[in-house]
């Protein structure tokens, strides 16, 4: 990921250019975050509302806020709100692992506990999977990913069909080992 | 009805033990958005290859979309500074504004009147009264059909499976009180002070339907299959999932719905509406007629997020809301300054002397405060 260049004071000048910058840094991995986080095409509102809410409360915001940790955190918890509206809880924070690997969300940082069995994840993984997996988490498409690593979008659904599913069978066993 | 996400899983893979099957069943039928979502999660966990990134072409649109929402959210908190920059104008046209320059305190009375707080009193079906107020966590009842707790200002009814009750709770939030309550829907239901709310503690048969007396903040639960219906007094508001504002005091001669999200039928005695976002209906009692006009919605709904805004509106207007909030008696010594337009932004819990110290900056008011009680003159 591209280095966090936008900063709290930038967002507090008067004009919209830092915040603009700031959602086309970040929409598309947060939108991914909290799809992966309720499995609903609903987490494009969520993360709309998300913006909306940084960008009214950026005056009150401390100066040395990372931009970058306070939009995964913020949208961290309008997808655990979401949930709990539907009666769901996440007790042993297995549904914030999911979504940190199934969206690839390498930037979410808030929790070493977390971020820890989500490496154990990663690194199962062959080398070209974790690769895919990384430009993807930086913004790029499958069609780009394929046009720069020279195979065919095919070859790349694989891999990330791949990874996925195994996501899945393995994360079952991080759960029982951490829970 | 409350399921840890394991359990969902397990039933998804394949893997639940026979207790995680029938905790799920119950989830499930405990209420029609847990079954829609089951669907959804279900077919997530059919495609591997989510789209879960938009387009360029989306992102675009997205940005304007959100540009747009601030633009439109911000409107009233503008209002403040606006209104200075237009003060000298103002002045010209006869009407009296609130100047930003005077602050430390002065003059006025000592007495500081309480401000709203959360409070409501919750009156059960067996006609038993439960006090509620923020600080308390409380369980206030709990059985086969509903689990009903209550903490941080907020009063949550949890249906339990599809042991339906019939029985309906009362809450009444007394004046310069609010309380918000979210219903066995899912819906939220924010009132303000002097309100009331009349609702079944499970919502069973084809529709839903609550009523009111007040004001009150409705984020209605999505369920297409029933519709949710809010009678209050003259006023009859139907709504799908939306959000909208209903304010209908007895004592007032005006009863308004306004629609800040979804659409709504709002039913009066002289004719229905269709409103959408942006509107207000508005009923005159004493001429028992009704209609629709474009309103900037915050002004309506900002008293739920602790401000209470208001643009060109007379006096009497202001003051008795503030007298809902502050549980004031006004009496006019002056009757005239009840017409005297005022705009400007002031935040719910604050200080009403400060407020009242506002108005009389302008130079066009004087408040006298003894107790609960104000006088108000002409300067």
């Amino acid at each position: 990921m591209k280095e966090d260049t936008i900063n709290v004071v930038d967002l507090q000048g008067s004009k919209r250019e830092a915040f603009d910058r700031l959602y086309r840094l970040y929409f598309n991995s947060l939108y991914r975050f909290a799809y992966h986080f309720i499995m609903s095409p609903e987490a494009e509102d969520l993360v709309q509302e998300v913006f909306i809410k940084l960008y009214e409360k950026r005056m009150s915001l401390p100066e040395n806020v990372s931009l970058k940790s306070y939009l995964y955190a913020a949208t961290k918890n309008a997808c655990i709100n979401y949930l709990r509206h539907l009666g769901i809880h996440d007790k042993n924070k297995s549904k914030l692992v999911e979504a940190i690997l199934f969206s690839a969300g390498h930037d979410y940082e808030e929790e070493e506990e977390v971020a820890g069995r989500v490496e154990a994840c990663i690194a199962k993984l062959s080398t070209q999977q974790q690769l895919v997996l990384r430009l993807h988490a930086e913004g790029m498409s499958y069609q780009q990913i394929a046009e720069k690593l020279n195979v065919s979008v095919g070859t790349i659904n694989t891999h990330v069909n791949r990874a996925y599913a195994y996501f899945r069978k393995f994360f079952t066993l991080v759960l029982s080992f951490f829970s | 009805m409350n399921i840890d996400w394991l359990i969902i899983k397990h039933n998804l893979e394949g893997v639940a033990s026979e207790e995680e099957r029938s905790l799920y069943r119950q989830w499930i039928e405990a209420d029609s958005a847990h079954a829609a979502y089951a669907r959804q999660v279900e077919s997530y966990y059919n495609r591997l290859d989510a789209p879960d990134a938009l387009s360029e072409e989306r992102l675009q649109a997205k940005l304007e979309e959100i540009n747009r929402l601030i633009r439109q959210r911000t409107q009233t908190r503008r209002l403040t500074r606006w209104v200075s920059v237009a003060a000298s104008v103002a002045v010209v046209a006869g009407a009296a504004y609130f100047y930003a320059h005077r602050d430390g305190s002065e003059t006025v009375e000592e007495q500081v009147i309480r401000p709203g707080r959360p409070y409501a009193e919750l009156q059960l079906a067996d006609g038993k009264v439960v006090i509620l107020r923020q600080e308390a966590k409380q369980v206030i009842a709990s059985d086969e059909a509903a689990e009903i707790t209550n903490g941080d200002n907020v009063l949550v009814y949890t249906p339990r499976g599809e042991a339906a009750r019939t029985g309906y709770h009362v809450i009444n939030v007394p004046s310069g009180a609010e309380y918000e309550v979210q219903l066995a829907d899912g819906t939220r239901v924010f009132l303000n002070s002097s309100s009331q709310l009349r609702f079944p503690v499970t919502f069973s048969g084809p529709e839903r339907e609550v009523f009111l007396t007040g004001e009150a903040f409705f984020e209605v639960a999505r369920d297409t299959a029933r519709r949710f219906t809010v009678r209050a007094g003259e006023m009859t508001v139907v709504a799908l999932g939306t959000a909208f504002n209903v304010k209908a005091y007895p004592r007032q001669t005006t009863a308004a719905a306004t629609l800040t999200e979804g659409r709504v039928k709002v039913i009066l005695p002289d004719r229905e509406h269709e409103v959408t976002p942006g509107l207000q209906v508005l009923f005159d009692k004493t001429t028992n007629t009704s209609g629709v006009k474009e309103v900037n919605v915050a002004l309506y709904t900002s008293w739920k997020d602790g401000h209470y805004s208001f643009n060109q509106m007379p006096l009497e207007e202001i003051i008795s809301t503030l007298a809902v909030w502050y549980n004031l008696n006004v009496s006019y010594q002056d009757p005239e300054v009840k017409e005297i337009p005022f705009s400007g932004q002031l935040e719910r819990y604050g200080d009403i002397t400060k407020f009242l110290d506002k108005f009389e900056s302008t130079n066009e008011v004087q408040f006298q405060i003894q107790g609960n009680n104000v006088i108000i003159k002409k300067k």
